[in-house]
């Protein structure tokens, strides 16, 4: 709503608000005569207080998190888990409810106001108009922001609370265990743990390296054949674009295995083509080398992931209008130029977003490791803290949820990636189309 | 009237007791793993109700080696099963966790009576069982017996067979094994006397992974890469291991579990299993890992009584020799025998092997011995990683 | 194509254009070999007879072949239940996906209101967080909802997770179409709904197509959810069943596992191949618009 830069007069009958605010809907309901809204609203605060039991119960416990009793059968003993997740979620409601509340409120003073300087409340019709009108905007995205806090939301912010618990084997999983605030203990322990700044250190620098590596190399390559294939010149581009395309469409994950197996130092068939052909006399350790195997799982990455930026190219490129070529050459400009100065700026703005997106993916991808190197090879700051040298931070939290269960020490790790990895993306993403209000 | 009162309520009381002595109708969920033991358990199921035709069942196919954790989220919402297969090692998580009962006096009876030892120790925790064993493995030597006619006592003479067999140019090796996996690899620890856990495995302070003994072993350990098997540790994974013995049959010799046995015949190969090879100075075969496969009724059961029913029913005899028939795998029933000509070296390996240790810090044993063994095959020091494995195991339930 | 004005006449023929050409078509050649040598395995492994992935010959299908794995496929395992649940699930996260998120993309690029930037950043930066944790919140939540062993639950936590990404990029799209047109729509009349139906809709609907074949084509590949949140084999998707083939130590099939994939891929890869063209028209409909 925009604001007026004046300062409004107060409201002559203030009582209607007074009203709205002791309890939801009143206002509109006995002074405003807006019978569907104060309905609407009283409805909504009748709800919450008839469960406000619950209300109370669910914060309790995301605050105590429950209490050790061992003497209680181990079906009816306070979960803490349970209790945390159901007191995210009562107070994600809580939250939703006290915007009701102010909404309630403005409302009334809105109507209020309008009615003193038209003398008379919106009729029920008005109002159902008004609904898929102005408030369209909030009806609409009720849908979407629901959705989104209670499945992205609620999973985050209890992903980063268990940070500050001490949930892990073997002593506080429920529900035999209750968990505990711990503070910033699991932080200090971290910060402790020598052993693993290493690990960690080296398990950063190669995801991040990793993630640049990843993306890049898809997309130039799919720029490249995007370009070759364009060529008029080159003839049968469907058939290759045909087959170029499918790594995109079988499953990755097969496709990894697969990979892991031709690729294997010994008896993978690469090696042992390439040593019938006599190119080599010793098998190459595609795998099993450090460099070599984070070479590999670009290369293998690069395989699964140019087909993307090749079709999103070929498009983008496709669909770049005549007239600036031709306008361009009319002022004598030669394809060299035409395509650095037209087609090259025009693809990597409409790209970019996509590039990002393809960038944060690659920083969790999880997947590329797991299949294809399990996280090896390894060497002795494996043995100490799990990561290999091709973990990267994804798959090594997934090896010490899984493995040893600290899952507490996982969620410090992914608030520390996550802080790192939030403040890149924000000056990214503000900076494309999307966020720069107005058209093109 | 007090007496009309009296004689009513009499018999409004018999009724009652009448009543609910008549068993009402029970449907018990069961999580097996899907494929033979799946099929042996609905079998089983099947013959149970025809006794007792109150008790249903309902079989959801879950590994058994996920069966625990799954039940820590499944339990506490009233979805979990009332019985569920896992493998002894779990033991400790579950007894701490809480997620199974006890036996009951006439289960831990029939568990004394009947079963192997290593089976009693392998479902019970600080002397209160938990499991009923339903199957008892570990891994030996299996051999193809068209390459090499008869096994080898030691490592020495498999070293010695392997300078005339392998031919590296074309993948041909006298043994295989997965190096890296820290299941199989204990042999090398164990074989000079380092006892993971001590002798019942619940000594969390000794756990000897880097004592004398551990590091004679895995020395030795380090030297058959170059002896015979001169492959990378990343390499030797299961599907090269078991291809090379069962589909290619280019490796005489392959180190794995009576799990095998069944693909392996299959494949046309002239099986024979023997004992683990024993290391030079040792006068027997190392102890390898046993595993205990068990059923525990869930501490979430609504119907424990009837789930405990079900369970001793699987500790009868006749339902321990079904299921070796069914799942090719040694029930630890001491009274039933099995006439399947492979279980004999299975048996006698396990007459050395020590169940695996189910004490939480055995999670520190898993995680960094894998890396550990990956290592020292590669040829890193052995002091060095041993010592860094044990720092781990011993950071955990600090 | 038909837009296309690069390059618009065939260059004449010279010695060096020749090599050229020739130099490029052997590069195609060549990455045409490199993709197509891992796929030629794994169709050789998904008809070989044996269980292990056939990495053991040095060329694809020198083994013996058969139909053995597609056999077993379909009578040991619930192979074509799992096919019809995930069909399913995908079908409907689409619809589902395509109407939340196009309305949302509408709403943020047509309206002002307070914290509209900042909203729209957090949403999509929430979404970065990696966590594995999670996963138990949402199976409390499912839970709490009664939609465990439900397909509804992983239908909304995939059409939920889509919301982010794609509001921003259809929000991006859908502002380059001008607000004179669906402003003259609103000023003979029209509500915000109908001016978003009649006339948004239509001009986006590359876009909206993108985003149905992309929310369609997701669940099919995720295992990790389905394996939480679905109880009963009759239920259970296509991922999750052929993830379990694989998986645990007696559990060693796969070749079956690349039978069961190349099923799965060989609808994709022929929708994907007749359609080449429309598709690339329409990954790049966030392109320039006049």
């Amino acid at each position: 709503m925009a604001k007026n830069k004046l300062q409004l007069p107060p409201l002559k009958n203030k009582k209607p608000v007074w009203a709205s605010l002791g309890f939801m809907g009143l206002g509109q309901l006995l002074f405003q005569q807006q019978y569907v809204k104060g309905a609407f609203y009283t409805l909504i605060e009748l709800l919450v207080l008839i469960n406000s039991h619950h209300f109370i119960k669910a914060i309790t416990g995301l605050i105590t998190l429950g209490d050790p009793q061992p003497d209680l059968p181990i079906r009816q003993r306070p979960n803490s888990i349970f209790m945390m997740v159901e007191g995210i979620i009562f107070l994600i409601l809580l939250a939703l409810f006290i915007l009701l509340y102010i909404s309630n409120v403005r409302d009334a003073i809105k109507t209020q106001r309008n009615y003193e300087r038209t003398g008379h409340y919106p009729g029920t019709r008005a109002f159902m108009s008004s609904l898929a009108d102005t408030s369209f905007a909030v009806v609409g995205l009720s849908p979407a922001m629901l959705m989104i806090l209670f499945f992205v939301v609620l999973p985050l912010v209890f992903s980063a609370m268990l940070a500050f618990t001490n949930y892990s084997s073997p002593h506080h999983i429920p529900p035999a265990n209750t968990v505990d605030w711990v503070g910033v203990e699991n932080f200090q322990t971290l910060a402790g743990r020598s052993l693993w700044a290493g690990a960690f250190g080296r398990t950063a620098l190669w995801t991040v390296l990793w993630a640049t590596l990843a993306t890049t190399t898809c997309y130039v390559g799919g720029l490249l054949i995007a370009l070759a294939l364009i060529n008029k010149n080159i003839r049968f581009p469907n058939f290759f674009r045909v087959v170029y395309i499918l790594p995109y469409a079988v499953p990755a994950m097969l496709s990894l295995m697969v990979w892991r197996n031709l690729l294997n130092g010994q008896f993978g068939p690469i090696n042992r083509m390439l040593m019938e052909w006599g190119w080599i006399s010793q098998p190459i350790h595609w795998l099993s080398d450090f460099t070599l195997a984070r070479t590999s799982m670009v290369v293998v990455n690069l395989w699964l992931g140019f087909p993307y930026f090749m079709m999103l190219i070929t498009g983008v490129m496709t669909s770049v209008p005549k007239d600036l070529y031709e306008a361009s050459q009319i002022d004598g400009a030669n394809p060299r130029v035409q395509f650095f100065k037209i087609t090259m700026p025009l693809v990597l703005y409409q790209t970019m977003p996509l590039f990002i997106m393809s960038f944060s993916y690659n920083l969790n991808n999880f997947g590329a490791v797991y299949f294809l190197t399990g996280g090896g090879p390894t060497d002795l700051a494996t043995t100490q803290s799990g990561a290999g040298a091709t973990d990267i931070l994804m798959s090594w939290m997934y090896k010490l949820t899984l493995d040893l269960r600290q899952y507490n020490i996982a969620a410090v790790l992914s608030i520390l990636v996550f802080l790192v990895i939030a403040p890149f993306a924000i000056y990214n993403f503000s900076r494309t189309k999307a966020f720069k209000e107005g058209e093109l | 009237m007090k007496k009309l009162f009296s004689i009513l309520l009499a018999l409004a009381l018999m009724l009652g007791v009448t009543v609910g002595l008549a068993a009402e109708p029970v449907t018990l969920l069961v999580w097996e793993a899907d494929g033979v033991e799946g099929d042996f358990i609905k079998k089983a199921a099947e013959l149970f109700t025809e006794q007792n035709p109150h008790i249903t069942f309902n079989f959801e196919g879950v590994s058994h080696t996920d069966a625990v954790q799954k039940l820590e989220l499944d339990g506490p919402t009233g979805l979990g099963a009332d019985l569920y297969a896992a493998p002894h090692d779990k033991l400790g998580q579950i007894v701490v966790g809480q997620l199974a009962i006890p036996l009951s006096d006439t289960g831990k009876t029939v568990l004394d009576e009947q079963f192997m030892p290593a089976a009693q120790a392998g479902v019970t925790y600080d002397g209160v069982s938990y499991g009923y064993p339903t199957a008892i493995e570990t891994y030996a030597l299996f051999y193809n017996k068209d390459l090499i006619p008869e096994a080898p006592k030691t490592w020495d003479e498999v070293v010695e067979f392997a300078k005339a067999y392998n031919d590296v140019a074309s993948n041909k090796f006298a043994m295989v094994w997965e190096v890296s996996a820290p299941y199989y690899n204990y042999i090398f620890i164990s074989a000079y006397g380092a006892d993971l856990f001590g002798p019942e495995g619940t000594d969390q302070s000794k756990h000897d992974i880097n004592s004398d003994a551990a590091i004679k072993g895995l020395t030795y350990f380090q030297s058959l890469r170059e002896a015979m098997l001169p492959v990378r540790a990343e390499d030797l994974t299961y599907n090269f291991c078991s291809g090379a013995f069962s589909d290619t049959k280019t490796a005489a010799m392959y180190i794995t579990g009576p799990w095998s046995i069944d693909g392996v015949v299959k494949a046309g190969i002239n099986l024979g299993i023997a004992p683990i090879p024993m290391l030079p100075g040792t006068e027997q075969p190392p102890a390898s890992f046993s595993g205990i496969r068990a059923m525990f009724v869930s501490s979430f059961s609504e119907h424990p009584e009837e789930a405990k029913a079900f369970a001793e029913f699987l500790l009868t005899p006749e339902m321990q020799k079904l299921r070796s028939d069914m799942t090719s795998t040694i029930s630890p029933n001491v009274n039933v025998t099995s006439e399947n000509p492979y279980f004999a070296g299975i048996m006698e390996q396990a007459g050395y092997a020590k169940p695996m240790p189910s004490i939480p810090a055995m999670d520190g044993y898993w995680s960094s011995m894998g890396p550990a063994f990956n290592n020292i095959w590669n040829g890193n020091d052995v002091k060095t990683e041993l010592d860094a494995a044990a720092q781990v195991v011993e950071a955990i339930g600090k | 194509m038909s837009t296309m004005s690069y390059k618009k006449k065939r260059q004449p023929l010279t010695i060096g254009r020749l090599f050229t050409y020739l130099l490029l078509y052997a590069i195609l050649l060549l990455v045409v070999i490199w993709v197509l040598y891992p796929l030629l395995f794994t169709v050789s492994s998904a008809f070989s007879l044996g269980d292990s992935l056939a990495g053991l010959t040095v060329y694809p299908f020198q083994q013996e072949l058969g139909l053995r794995q597609f056999e077993r496929l379909f009578q040991d395992t619930n192979y074509l239940q799992w096919f019809t649940n995930t069909l399913k699930i995908a079908t409907v996260n689409s619809l589902l996906s395509v109407t939340v998120t196009t309305i949302t993309a509408f709403i943020f690029s047509r309206f002002k209101f307070t914290a509209k930037k900042p909203l729209m950043m957090s949403m999509l930066i929430l979404q970065m967080f990696p966590s594995f944790a999670g996963m138990i919140a949402l199976y409390i939540l499912v839970w709490r909802m009664g939609l465990l062993d439900n397909h509804l639950g992983l239908i909304l936590i995939y059409a939920a997770g889509n919301i982010p990404y794609n509001t921003w990029l259809i929000k991006g799209y859908l502002d380059t179409i001008p607000r004179s047109l669906d402003e003259a729509a609103r000023v003979d009349g029209a509500g915000y709904l109908t001016s978003f139906w009649r006339i948004i809709l239509p001009i986006a609907r590359p876009m909206v197509t993108f985003l149905a074949i992309t929310s369609f084509t997701g669940p099919w590949m995720d295992f990790i959810l389905p394996r939480l949140l679905i109880k009963t084999d009759s239920k259970k998707t296509l991922a999750v069943g052929l993830f379990e083939l694989i998986n645990g130590r007696e559990n060693n099939y796969f070749t079956m596992f690349a039978a069961g994939a190349v099923l799965v891929a060989v609808p994709f890869v022929i929708i994907f191949a007749l359609n080449q063209k429309y598709l690339t028209q329409v990954l790049a409909s966030g392109a320039v618009k006049e």
